[in-house]
């Protein structure tokens, strides 16, 4: 426990000092506000170059729209944000050296890993607590149509709660077994983008992260007990191997 | 004296390279050890082992009689270490540093305050102590490498080369420093490739090459057998069959041709001084330069095998 509090301390000072909140808030917050107002713009950015009946019909946006615009923004971008920001993070303190003083000390490799996993999490699901709130507000304010319930929004947000949950699991998995910062990002990213394939086959679908996306998509957890208890259990066991990695490791 | 530490026939390998063959040595309470070697004499791996780094293959570790294998969380609280280039996440301030590894030692909140001002103290950095560690120059971040080892107020430190990438007079503070903890009762294993290092801190000294400890003397012993000048000599020519000749004499341990340059090895220097110079003058060719030197690591390294294969 001692090593978790010291571990997670610094992992607030590092997130500050370093600007990983400015990365991880740029990610995830900015396009909250920026995609309402691009898509209520964007008729009258657009009048000029196409005819005004098709921008009619083409543009009718409705909040439900808005939210689901968000959440790819969120899949597409705000999770290159989250890879490369957490892939540095077990890594770095291996191979520069920076573990050996704590491990010299008795650091405990569960702990060093739960502050981790637990110090972005937090600030993960912060941000889009935050990020989420704005969009539903901006798109209540400046779109018309059918509004979503606040309780719907709360299913979203645990749904991406979940899904950020694997995706940082898994970057710190890779960040435990590679020696770069870039390569845990590029590895973590080409498996959750390869997701969407995967999540394509009806025999996959249920135990794909991707799925998450897809349920928040329709705005229903209608049959996504299976995903979400297997995204759990995937957490699980990729933390369980960044801690071996971890515990195995010679400081040489 | 107790023995602190025992460490019997260690080995280590990584891959198929083996750095430890199968040292043995101990260290006894309230003495400054001095491990000595080359690079890539084994003296970080032996030290990271007992720090608990890395696993070693084979052989046992004994601290204060406790099997290291079987109590190593144990141990390490009360073990200090100090790497050969320690690394801080710079972004800290060394105040924040310490508090950190305060926590993960598992103190209590107040007496990590009051420890850390002591260590900043005793290291001179207090005045530093809320400055980020990223504009500390080479000897103060040794300094604070001290104050980290020494938080926990270790019985047993250990030092990787403390003094390797410093100045002169880095140098000589951190080994004023090293000097002070062992006042204070702390066993310190000291590893260098520095003699005189050494000499200026050691009590006891084990002498590491290729993975073997091929010396393991106390610091007195070590001089009078090892840490004897050599004779330099430099001719204008070097006359035939000078080796052969100058082996004869009882008192020449070893010669060492380079070029026109001959180092003798003498087992009684006195005897030397008196009647080498005679033997020299008996081969008629033009001397250069007779001086006595000081030996390097090198020159006790030639002289150390010089004694095994003679025994």
């Amino acid at each position: 426990m001692s090593t978790f509090k010291a571990y997670f301390r610094k992992e607030v000072i590092e997130g500050i000092r370093q600007y990983k909140y400015i990365a991880l808030a740029t990610g995830i917050i900015l396009f909250s506000i920026l995609d309402p107002l691009m898509l209520k713009f964007l008729p009258t950015l657009l009048h000029d170059k196409i005819p005004a009946n098709l921008i009619n019909s083409l543009f009718i946006f409705q909040p439900k729209d808005v939210i689901r615009n968000y959440m790819k923004d969120l899949f597409q971008i705000g999770t290159l944000f989250v890879v490369f920001t957490v892939g540095g993070s077990v890594n770095e303190e291996i191979y520069s050296y920076k573990i050996v003083f704590p491990y010299s000390k008795g650091a405990n490799p569960v702990g060093i890993v739960l502050a981790k996993l637990t110090h972005y999490a937090l600030v993960i699901c912060l941000f889009l607590l935050i990020g989420f709130s704005l969009n539903y507000y901006y798109a209540n304010t400046l779109f018309k149509g059918k509004k979503i319930g606040f309780s719907v929004l709360m299913l979203i947000y645990f749904l991406f709660c979940l899904y950020y949950l694997f995706v940082i699991s898994l970057t710190l998995l890779f960040s435990s077994i590679t020696k770069k910062n870039i390569t845990a990002g590029f590895l973590s990213i080409i498996i959750n983008y390869s997701t969407i394939i995967f999540s394509q086959f009806k025999l996959f679908n249920k135990v794909t992260p991707y799925n998450l996306i897809q349920l928040a998509n329709n705005f229903n957890l209608k049959d996504g007990k299976i995903t979400v208890w297997f995204v759990i259990f995937l957490c699980g066991i990729f933390i369980v191997i960044t801690i071996r990695k971890i515990n195995n490791v010679e400081l040489n | 004296m107790i023995d602190l530490l025992k460490v019997v026939n260690l080995y280590k390998s990584f891959g198929n390279n083996k750095v430890l063959k199968g040292i043995s040595f101990e260290v006894k309470k309230g003495t400054v050890y001095g491990f000595l070697g080359p690079n890539g004499a084994g003296k970080t791996t032996t030290i990271k082992i007992l720090a608990g780094l890395i696993s070693f293959d084979n052989g046992e570790i004994f601290f204060k009689g406790m099997n290291y294998k079987k109590y190593k969380k144990k141990i390490l609280r009360h073990i200090g270490y100090l790497p050969q280039n320690p690394v801080f996440y710079n972004y800290l301030t060394p105040f924040e540093y310490l508090n950190f590894i305060g926590e993960i030692c598992g103190i209590g909140k107040t007496i990590i305050k009051k420890r850390v001002d002591e260590v900043l103290h005793i290291m001179k950095l207090s005045n530093v102590a809320n400055r980020k560690i990223a504009s500390f120059s080479g000897g103060m971040i040794q300094r604070l490498g001290i104050a980290t080892a020494i938080f926990n107020n270790p019985d047993f430190l250990l030092l990787d080369e403390p003094t390797s990438s410093l100045d002169p007079e880095g140098r000589i503070e951190v080994l004023e420093h090293i000097k002070s903890l062992k006042e204070q009762g702390i066993t310190i294993l000291f590893s260098t490739h520095n003699l005189n290092d050494v000499e200026r801190i050691c009590d006891e000294v084990s002498i590491l090459n290729e993975g073997q400890i091929i010396v393991s003397e106390n610091l007195e012993n070590l001089k009078k057998k090892y840490i004897q000048p050599i004779f330099d000599i430099e001719f204008e020519k070097v006359p035939p069959n000078l080796n052969e000749k100058l082996l004869r004499l009882p008192y020449v341990q070893c010669v060492d041709i380079n070029h026109n340059n001959v180092l003798v090895y003498v087992s009684n220097v006195e005897v030397a001084k008196q009647n080498l110079i005679k033997a020299i003058a008996e081969f008629d060719t033009p001397v250069l330069s007779f001086t006595l030197k000081k030996p390097t690591l090198e020159d006790i390294f030639i002289r150390v095998v010089n004694i095994n294969v003679n025994v």
